[in-house]
């Protein structure tokens, strides 16, 4: 449509997707550029309307290095498994909330995931990888879950990276909380929330470190979640082959 | 909003939420996804364009 060098850059830089220097170069080209000036008010609104999809989730700063491990594996898998692997299924309703403009520090639970009723996961080791991540098949034992749901647990690292798929959305007012369950038996609240997309998968970081957690657990609970179970556990991994 | 989101094909999705709400570069995730940076910014483009005529037909304004 355009001649200009730059013409598909308008989306990345309002996604906050260029570096810092790249970003700069292009708010001087834009001064001069008519045809990215369009791109930018054209784009605009939808790149804005953007946090209205998601809450607000504060990232840990070890959750970059995981993100980029998990999307690398799920690429593969794609990859082999064909075009028709990835297809979107059928709308389902998300609660959704909002985040800041260029959440640089800030990850959405869009990426995170959930839905549970009753389960009850034993963890059966699916493989390793060179990068030392070891993923942990979750056994769905509740019936009322969707048919075809799974979960995984990713450990890299003593620390972990639950993602679920075909999950039904939390129930209305409340959301998934992903709880530590260690020697003692007494589950341990983590700030990990999380819904599902309309697709029924996501991911979301475990916080902190794996070390001497026997079990990761995920409730249904209020939202703004819960310092004690207030129903039972959903789902349960292993943390450990 | 999220269901519009959704809605859009899953590769355009992808360096959406990537770039949006993990906070990756086109570079990072060019890298993450093995494609070129081109096609990176291409699906960004494309993404945010579909977005606003679904914004637009939905009546969603901002």
């Amino acid at each position: 449509m355009s001649s200009c060098a730059s013409a598909d850059t308008a989306g990345a830089y309002l996604l906050g997707a260029l570096s810092d220097d790249e970003a700069y170069a292009f708010e001087l080209h834009l001064s001069a550029c008519v045809m990215c000036q369009h791109d930018m008010r054209r784009l605009e609104g939808a790149a804005g309307a953007l946090g209205t999809a998601v809450p607000t989730v504060q990232a840990p700063p070890e959750l970059g290095m995981r993100i980029r491990s998990i999307v690398r594996s799920e690429a593969e898998l794609l990859r082999a498994a064909g075009p028709e692997a990835d297809r979107p299924r059928s709308r389902e309703r998300s609660r959704r909330g909002l985040l800041p403009w260029r959440p640089r520090l800030a990850l959405g639970t869009a990426l995170a995931a959930g839905a549970l009723a009753g389960l009850v996961v034993g963890a059966i080791v699916l493989g390793g990888s060179p990068s030392g991540t070891h993923v942990f098949h979750a056994r769905i034992l509740e019936a009322s879950v969707t048919p075809g749901a799974s979960a995984s647990l990713a450990v890299t690292g003593g620390r972990g990276t639950l993602s679920v798929n075909h999950f039904p959305s939390p129930p209305r007012g409340k959301v998934y909380e992903v709880w530590l369950l260690g020697p003692g038996g007494s589950p341990r609240p983590t700030d990990a929330l999380f819904s599902v997309s309309s697709n029924g998968s996501g991911t979301v970081a475990v916080p902190g470190s794996l070390r001497g957690v026997r079990e990761i657990l995920v409730t249904a609970e209020p939202d703004g979640g819960s310092q004690k179970p207030t129903s039972s556990p959903l789902l349960a991994a292993r943390t450990y082959a | 909003m999220r269901t519009l989101l959704d809605d859009l094909p899953a590769e355009q999705r992808r360096v959406i939420e990537l770039a949006y709400f993990a906070g990756f570069t086109h570079t990072e995730i060019a890298d993450m996804l093995t494609i070129p940076v081109g096609t990176v910014k291409g699906r960004m483009r494309l993404g945010l364009e579909k977005l606003r005529l679904r914004m637009e037909i939905s009546g969603v304004t901002t």
